[in-house]
């Protein structure tokens, strides 16, 4: 069955759009997080019952931040959230090319290799073992 | 027309793409008309193996964003309603105190006006989600295009359990992931297994911002009330 699949996929222009939208969106609701934070300021449950970071602790923050040009604040909240919010954002100008059709669409991959999985997985409990010692500290 | 789709080798594969007609939303007739809408949502909801079975994986993705939206706008009005209703009752009981009535339900009427767009991102994130947990898990045989319209299907037609009071949000939640495992199992022709890894999994790593969530909904109920 998988030998008549491709490999990869190219992304359609419908789908390059909508990403785009997503990003643009997330700059424009992070950029007014004055407007919108005071109406839902609250504490994470999960640290208020249980005293430990889930793993997204601090991502609304660090997405804001990365939003907001604060880098380093960004990074320091959740680095694998930041670390995305960064490459999205980076990401823009190349949707739009690819959109104009300056550049071929981006191919997805059918699967992902064991060594690409591994890395993903170790990336993501590095960065729940860091948000542990951050929120303990 | 639950076909075993992993185990019928390269033959079902191409069999099964020539029996895509689409769902009634997809097709020339009803197309999308409120007859096809309404087709669509019954066999969705309740023979969705059926209707995964036969979605068109190619063409404009229009229609499926189409539908998400068109449903997901009046399902988030009718929720809205229910949560007025709730706080105009809360009001009453414990003596209403206008100006925060107002203020909750002019925020009602402003997250009604973003609905569209907002279902529309989320859908996106919900797609990428849902999909890198399928190349985690061993591999998505179709593009990324096929688990958008899984999941603006799945989604689209849980909206319709915003209907019921309370629960509503909760049974569409449900709903919505049981419909996602079906449609990625149908159109991607995935293992069971690796279907509700896929959609669980994400889920359960999510519980936690689930939590806040809904944390934040019960603050911003209990900052409205009198």
């Amino acid at each position: 069955m998988r030998s008549r699949q491709a490999a990869s996929d190219r992304l359609g222009s419908t789908e390059i759009a909508l990403v785009g939208a997503v990003v643009l969106a997330g700059i424009v609701v992070a950029r007014n997080y004055a407007l919108w934070r005071d109406q839902f300021l609250v504490l994470c449950p999960a640290w208020t019952i249980f005293g430990v970071p889930c793993p997204t602790c601090g991502a609304t923050r660090a997405v804001v931040a990365a939003m907001q040009g604060d880098l380093l604040a960004a990074l320091a909240w959740n680095p694998l959230a930041a670390s995305a919010a960064i490459a999205a954002v980076l990401a823009l100008p190349l949707a739009a090319a690819v959109l104009i059709g300056l550049l071929p669409a981006p191919r997805v991959p059918a699967s992902l290799g064991v060594a690409t999985r591994t890395v993903l997985i170790a990336l993501f409990v590095a960065n729940w073992l860091y948000l542990l010692l951050y929120f303990s500290g | 027309m639950n076909m075993e789709p992993h185990d019928d080798g390269d033959a079902g594969v191409e069999k099964r793409e020539g029996l895509r007609v689409g769902v009634p939303w997809e097709r020339t007739a009803p197309g999308m008309s409120f007859a096809g809408l309404v087709q669509t949502t019954r066999m969705l909801l309740f023979t969705p193996s059926d209707a995964f079975g036969m979605m068109r994986l190619k063409g404009t993705t229009a229609p499926p964003l189409i539908y998400l939206v068109a449903i997901g706008t009046v399902g988030t009005f009718v929720g809205l309603l229910w949560q007025t209703w709730a706080r105009a009752m809360a009001g009453s009981i414990g003596g209403g105190n206008l100006q925060s009535l107002a203020l909750a339900n002019s925020y009602g009427v402003m997250s009604f006006v973003v609905a569209p767009f907002v279902i529309l991102l989320l859908a996106v994130v919900v797609t990428g989600v849902h999909h890198l947990s399928l190349l985690m898990f061993g591999g998505a045989p179709r593009p990324l295009e096929v688990t958008l319209r899984v999941v603006c299907y799945a989604w689209g037609a849980s909206y319709v359990w915003m209907l019921i009071p309370v629960c509503g949000g909760l049974v569409a939640t449900v709903w919505a992931a049981v419909m996602t495992i079906v449609g990625l199992q149908e159109a991607h022709g995935v293992p069971r297994g690796r279907a509700v890894a896929a959609v669980v999994v994400p889920y359960l790593i999510g519980i936690c911002g689930a939590m806040v969530l809904w944390a934040v909904m019960v603050t911003a109920m209990i900052g409205t009330l009198p």
